[in-house]
C-alpha cells in the first residue's frame, strides 16, 4: 500500500488506474471500502468510478455485489504490455531448426486480435516490425491472424487500409478471398507486400483444442521465394512441435 | 483458478437460457419508451384525467397535475438508478427490492409489479381494440357489433404480440420503437395542424393556477402517473443488454423526462382544446378523435390508428417485463418452475410469456361485454395499474439505502433519497386511494386485496419453503467469461 493521492488534483483517469492496480493486487473480491481506505479518496468519487469502471466492463462485481474483480475488458492492456514468455524448450526447437536453413525465422503470436514478435531471428531480425504490428494485412502472419479470426472479431480497422508497397493488397474483398485460401491451404504468404524485395511465409502452429494462437514465420529476399517455399514442410514439424511448448 | 475466485464468481449466470449480452442501446431504450407509450398516453390519459377530476369541480389543471406526477417519477428514476449501475437484474424492480428490504418485502414488490404490468398491459389492448373501432367508424365502416369487432381485434393484437414477443426481445423492440417513433410524429404534427385549423383563445393564466377541489388533484395526480410508468421496465433487460450499466442507467434517467416534456406540451394543447368543447365531447372514451372527427373524419382516423399502434407497443413492453419477472420467480421456484424455462432456439421466456397472455386477453375482452363503457375500463384499468405500479415504486425506491448499505456502498444522499421519495409516494398513493375510496371506488380495495394476497403468500412461503424465498433476487451475476483470463463460456 502506502499509495497518497498524487498532490497536485489527480485526475480521474490516472486514478481509475490507481484502482484497477489495487484490485489487481488485492485480488477478487476487492471491495469499494479496501480501495477507498487505499487511496486516501472520498467514497462517493471512489463509487462513481467504480461504476464507471464496471459499466465498461474493465472491473465486474463479485457475486455478493460488494466486491470487484478484473474484468475482460483490461486484457487487452495488459496482453499488449507484457512481454511474450516464451519457453526456453520452445526456443530451443526454433534455433534448432534456424541453423538447418538459411532464412530468417521468426516466432509471432496471435493476441487479442493482433501480433506480437515472440521469437525474433538474431541474424536477420525483422526490418518493418512496427509495419508489421500494425498493417496486419500486410504481412503472412498478420493475414494468417485475420484468415483464422473469421468472423469472430472485425478483422479491418475503419477507414482505407495502408499501402506500404506498390505490392500490398487493399482492396478488401480480394483479402477475403486471400482468407479463404489460406484457410484451405493451412498456410500464409507475402511477396514484397510489407517490404519491397522481401517475401515470408507463414506456417501456422495450432493448439491441441484446435485454436491457431501463433505463426511461424521464414523470411528472406523475394527472389528466393520458392526456395523458402521448399522449406515448407519442415517449417510444419517445427510448428508442430511448438504447439505443446506455447500452452 | 484460485479458491478465493471461485468463491466470489459464479461458472455460469443462474438466469442462464436468454440471450445474455445482446441487446443495443437502442432497444433497451425502445423498451422503456415502448412501456410508457407517449404517443397513445398522450392522447389518451390527459382527457381520462378530466373526466376524472371533474365530477362536482371546477375545471382541472392539467398541467399542474402532470407536472407534479413528473417530479415523482424523476424522483423514482434517481432512486433506480444507483441500483441498475450495479445490478443486472433481469427483473428490476422486484431484484433491487430483494437485495435491499429483504426476500419477503420482494415478493410484495414483485407482484405489484406484476399486477401493475398485468393492468397496463390490458388497458393497453382494450385501447387498442377501442381505438380500432373509432378509426373504422372515422373510415365510415358500418360495425354491426363493436363489442364483438372489438374482442377480435384484441384477439389479433394478443396473438400478434405473443409471436413478436417469442421471435425475440430484438425483433419486438425494434418494431415497438419504429411503431412509437411513428405515433409520436403523427400526433406532433396533427396536434400542430388542428391547432392551425382552429385558432383556440389563449389565456396562460389558467395553465397554472388550481380552482378545483385539492383532493381530486391527487387522484389525478396518479392517473397522471399511470401515464409514465414503465419507464422501470428497462430494468427488466439487465441480463440481454449489450451493456447494462451503461444502457439501463441512462434509458431510466432519461424516459421520464422525454415522455414528461411530450405530455406537458399535450396536456397544455388539450386543455385548450378541451376547454372550448363541448360536453359530449369531454366526457368521450376517445375525446381527442371525436375533437379531430369534428374537423376531418380522416385525420380522426390516421390519430386513431397512431393511437392503437402506440398502445399496441406498450402492451409488448408491458408483457416482456411482466414475462421476465414471472421467469426470474420461476428460476427462484416461488412461482412455478415451468415459468422459468427459456425458448431453447429463439432464447425468450417463452413460457411465462404463453401463461400471461390468456389472461392478460380475457380480462378487458370480459369487461367489453360486462357492458362497461370502454372509457370506465380505461380510467379502471389505469388507475388499478398505477397503483400497482406505484406500490412496486415505493418499495423499490426504499430499498437504495439499504441495497447501497448492504454492499458497503452507501452515501448520505442515498438515504435522504430513500426516504423522501418512498413517503412522496405513499402520500400520493395513500390520499388518491381514501378519496376514491371515500367516493365509492373499489380499485384500491382491489389493490389491496393483492398486497394482503402477496404477504399472506410471502408468509407461507417463510413458513414452508424458507430455502426458495432464500433464492429469491437472482440476476444476471458476473461469470467467469466476464473475467480477464477468464474460461470462456
Amino acid at each position: 500500500m502506502g499509495y497518497k493521492p498524487a498532490h497536485s488534483g489527480p485526475s480521474t483517469a490516472s486514478n481509475s488506474l490507481r484502482i484497477l492496480e489495487i484490485v489487481a493486487r488485492f485480488g477478487t473480491g476487492t471491495t469499494a471500502k479496501e480501495i477507498t481506505d487505499a487511496l486516501q479518496m472520498p467514497p462517493a468519487t471512489v463509487y462513481r468510478m467504480l461504476n464507471a469502471l464496471v459499466a465498461d466492463e474493465y472491473l465486474v462485481r463479485t457475486s455478493d455485489l460488494r466486491g470487484f474483480a478484473l474484468g475482460h475488458a483490461i486484457s487487452g492492456l495488459i496482453m499488449a504490455a507484457v512481454p511474450p514468455n516464451v519457453s526456453t524448450a520452445a526456443r530451443s526447437a526454433i534455433e534448432e531448426f534456424r541453423s538447418g536453413n538459411r532464412f530468417a525465422v521468426h516466432l509471432v503470436l496471435f493476441r487479442n486480435a493482433s501480433l506480437k514478435i515472440a521469437d525474433e531471428d538474431p541474424d536477420y531480425p525483422l526490418q518493418s516490425a512496427s509495419d508489421m504490428l500494425r498493417h496486419p494485412h500486410a504481412s503472412a502472419a498478420g493475414k494468417l491472424m485475420l484468415a483464422e479470426l473469421g468472423d469472430s472479431a472485425p478483422p479491418f480497422p475503419k477507414g482505407p487500409l495502408m499501402k506500404l508497397t506498390p505490392h500490398t493488397i487493399t482492396d478488401r474483398r480480394q483479402l477475403e478471398e486471400q482468407f479463404a485460401h489460406i484457410r484451405a491451404e493451412g498456410q500464409a504468404a507475402d511477396i514484397n507486400e510489407l517490404e519491397q524485395g522481401f517475401s515470408c511465409l507463414a506456417i501456422p502452429v495450432k493448439l491441441p483444442h484446435g485454436t491457431v494462437e501463433a505463426a511461424v514465420c521464414l523470411t528472406g529476399p523475394s527472389e528466393r521465394f520458392s526456395a523458402i517455399c521448399d522449406h515448407a514442410e519442415a517449417a510444419r514439424e517445427l510448428a508442430s512441435r511448438l504447439a505443446p511448448l506455447l500452452l | 483458478m484460485s479458491a478465493r475466485r471461485d468463491r466470489f464468481i459464479t461458472p455460469h449466470s443462474p438466469v442462464e437460457g436468454l440471450r445474455r449480452r445482446k441487446l443495443a442501446f437502442l432497444p433497451v431504450f425502445a423498451q422503456a419508451v415502448a412501456a410508457v407509450a407517449p404517443a397513445g398516453a398522450m392522447a389518451v390519459i390527459p382527457a381520462l384525467v378530466y373526466p376524472t377530476v371533474v365530477p362536482g369541480s371546477a375545471s382541472p389543471n392539467l398541467v399542474l397535475t402532470f407536472g407534479a406526477a413528473m417530479a415523482v417519477m424523476i424522483l423514482v428514476s434517481f432512486c433506480l438508478r444507483p441500483m441498475a449501475k450495479r445490478m443486472a437484474a433481469v427483473s428490476g424492480l422486484y431484484s433491487y427490492t430483494a437485495k435491499g428490504l429483504g426476500q419477503r418485502t420482494a415478493i410484495t414488490a414483485g407482484w405489484s409489479a406484476i399486477f401493475g404490468y398485468g393492468v397496463i398491459a390490458m388497458a393497453s389492448l382494450l385501447a387498442v381494440g377501442t381505438y380500432t373501432d373509432q378509426m373504422m367508424i372515422n373510415l365510415g365502416i358500418n360495425l354491426p357489433n363493436p363489442n364483438i369487432s372489438m374482442a377480435l381485434v384484441i384477439l389479433a393484437a394478443t396473438a400478434f404480440a405473443c409471436f413478436l414477443m417469442i421471435r425475440g426481445v430484438q425483433i419486438s423492440a425494434w418494431f415497438t420503437l419504429m411503431v412509437e417513433c411513428l405515433a409520436i410524429g403523427l400526433l406532433t404534427a396533427l396536434m400542430i395542424a388542428y391547432f392551425a385549423l382552429n385558432t383556440p383563445t389563449l389565456d396562460f393564466e389558467d395553465f397554472f393556477s388550481w380552482s378545483g377541489d385539492p383532493d381530486v388533484l391527487w387522484i389525478g395526480i396518479v392517473v397522471a402517473v399511470s401515464a409514465f410508468v414503465g419507464f422501470e421496465s428497462a430494468t427488466t433487460l439487465g441480463g440481454e443488454a449489450q451493456k447494462p450499466f451503461i444502457s439501463i442507467p441512462r434509458t431510466i434517467t432519461w424516459t421520464p423526462i422525454l415522455a414528461g416534456t411530450l405530455y406537458l406540451l399535450a396536456a397544455i394543447t388539450q386543455d385548450l382544446a378541451l376547454h372550448d368543447a363541448p360536453t359530449s365531447i369531454r366526457s368521450s372514451s376517445t375525446p381527442l378523435s371525436d375533437l379531430f372527427a369534428q374537423t376531418s373524419p380522416l385525420l380522426a382516423a390516421v390519430l386513431d390508428l397512431g393511437i392503437a399502434a402506440s398502445w399496441f407497443a406498450c402492451a409488448i413492453a408491458s408483457l416482456s417485463a411482466l414475462a421476465r419477472v414471472l421467469f426470474c420467480m420461476g428460476r427462484e421456484g416461488v412461482a412455478p418452475r415451468i415459468m422459468g424455462r427459456a425458448h431453447a432456439s429463439y432464447r425468450t421466456p417463452s413460457v411465462a410469456i404463453m401463461v400471461v397472455m390468456p389472461v392478460v386477453a380475457a380480462v378487458p375482452i370480459a369487461v367489453i361485454f360486462s357492458g362497461t363503457s370502454p372509457h370506465q375500463g380505461l380510467v379502471l384499468f389505469f388507475t388499478l395499474g398505477a397503483y400497482g405500479y406505484l406500490g412496486a415504486y415505493i418499495l423499490a425506491s426504499a430499498s437504495l439505502p439499504f441495497f447501497l448499505h448492504r454492499i458497503g456502498e452507501d452515501t448520505y444522499a442515498s438515504w435522504i433519497l430513500g426516504a423522501v421519495t418512498p413517503l412522496t409516494l405513499g402520500f400520493v398513493l395513500w390520499k388518491a386511494a381514501t378519496v376514491s375510496t371515500d367516493t365509492g371506488n373499489l380499485q384500491a380495495l382491489i389493490y389491496a386485496g393483492v398486497l394482503l394476497a402477496s404477504v399472506v403468500y410471502a408468509l407461507i412461503l417463510h413458513l414452508r419453503l424458507p430455502e426458495r424465498l432464500a433464492s429469491v433476487g437472482v440476476y444476471d451475476e458476473s461469470q467467469d467469461s466476464d473475467l480477464f483470463l477468464g474460461r470462456p463460456s
